[in-house]
């Protein structure tokens, strides 16, 4: 099992913490996006572990993407997400899938 | 003034006070509740933490527990809250979809006006930061959060009074790179009371009439004193025990 975290206080926006939890072969059992942003539905933030689970990097990223489409967020937008869910990623996995 | 809104005012525990603020967005969404003001005291004392935030990352829980300071996850999102018995005193505003700007910041903006302008007629130099402060002299003094369901705003939001700094700053832990955005090192830097800037120990009957009298220019209506209806009542007993619940707390542990 491997894991990965990666923050960053956006710029004027609001603070957001990613979790990445990892097989060794580098596909997602889990991913928690936490923080003191807004989000609605905050269902779709929940829901992103459920989207990601048993799948490699880029399958993942489009999976975010889709999830993310039409969500209302504040403080933070769906490409920091994206970026921090990379970046927790590439903490555990390095570039290796 | 054509307009009017309920206002409920009291002290209730940390669950039942979030349960009541959603119990009444769902009511006003099933069109059985009037637009609603809450100006309310949390009794004991308790953190609130948003609904996306880590527990472990945002409170010292060990010490919550050692003082008897129960926490509690909000249904909205935003940060960390130490709702101070005796220095501090909760709003809540239930509208309608349609009665606030659909954008976060102007949402927050408009709503938040209030909170501004009760301020302000307590004499202190307040102003709204967004997207969701209001800071006097570069200090925060209120904060405030947004859950929006069933075509419904909830707003919901804190100011300090006389609240106990010094208990708050060991209570809450804010990521350092937080506080670095706002340029500063401690907690306790960043926030201010209404009693520490005016000098004097300012009470909870006048924020409470200053809150009135803002609510009601900026909403544009007349306060109604009113009270919770059964219906209401019944739901935010159910909704209380999800609120108490160590599954809800520990949502992201």
């Amino acid at each position: 099992m491997r894991d990965g975290v990666a923050e960053r206080k956006v710029p004027g926006g609001k603070f957001v913490r990613v979790r990445a939890y990892l097989t060794d072969d580098c596909s997602f059992t889990d991913l928690v996006v936490e923080g003191d942003f807004f989000a609605y539905p905050p269902d779709a933030i929940d829901g992103l572990a459920e989207r990601v689970r048993g799948k490699a990097l880029a399958e993942s990223i489009k999976a975010i993407d889709e999830a993310l489409e039409g969500v209302s967020l504040g403080g933070v937008d769906a490409k920091t997400i994206r970026s921090l869910v990379e970046e927790a990623f590439r903490k555990a996995c390095g570039n290796g899938e | 003034m054509v307009r009017s809104f309920r206002l409920i005012m009291g002290e209730w525990d940390p669950w039942m006070n979030m349960a009541i603020d959603e119990a009444v967005m769902y009511a006003r969404g099933m069109g059985s509740a009037p637009d609603t003001v809450r100006l309310y005291v949390f009794s004991p004392s308790a953190v609130t933490i948003g609904y996306f935030q880590s527990l472990s990352a945002t409170v010292n829980t060990e010490l919550a527990k050692g003082l008897g300071v129960p926490v509690v996850r909000r249904i909205s999102g935003g940060g960390a809250v130490y709702h101070d018995e005796f220095g501090e005193v909760t709003y809540s505003v239930v509208l309608p979809e349609e009665r606030v700007p659909r954008d976060f910041e102007e949402s927050f903006r408009y709503l938040t006006e209030a909170v501004v302008r009760a301020a302000r007629k307590l004499g202190l130099p307040a102003k709204y930061v967004p997207l969701n402060d209001v800071v006097v002299e570069g200090r925060k003094i209120s904060g405030q959060a947004q859950a929006r369901k069933k075509g419904v705003v909830l707003q919901h939001g804190t100011f300090m009074y006389a609240t106990d700094v010094d208990r708050l700053a060991s209570l809450l832990t804010p990521p350092a790179a937080k506080l670095a955005d706002k340029g500063v090192s401690s907690i306790k830097e960043r926030v201010i009371t209404a009693s520490q800037y005016l000098g004097r120990r300012v009470s909870k009957d006048e924020v409470i009439k200053a809150f009135t009298e803002a609510f009601e220019e900026v909403l544009d209506a007349e306060a109604m004193p009113g009270r919770l209806t059964p219906l209401e009542l019944d739901l935010a007993k159910s909704l209380r025990w999800k609120y108490s619940s160590a599954e809800w707390l520990r949502l992201r542990p």
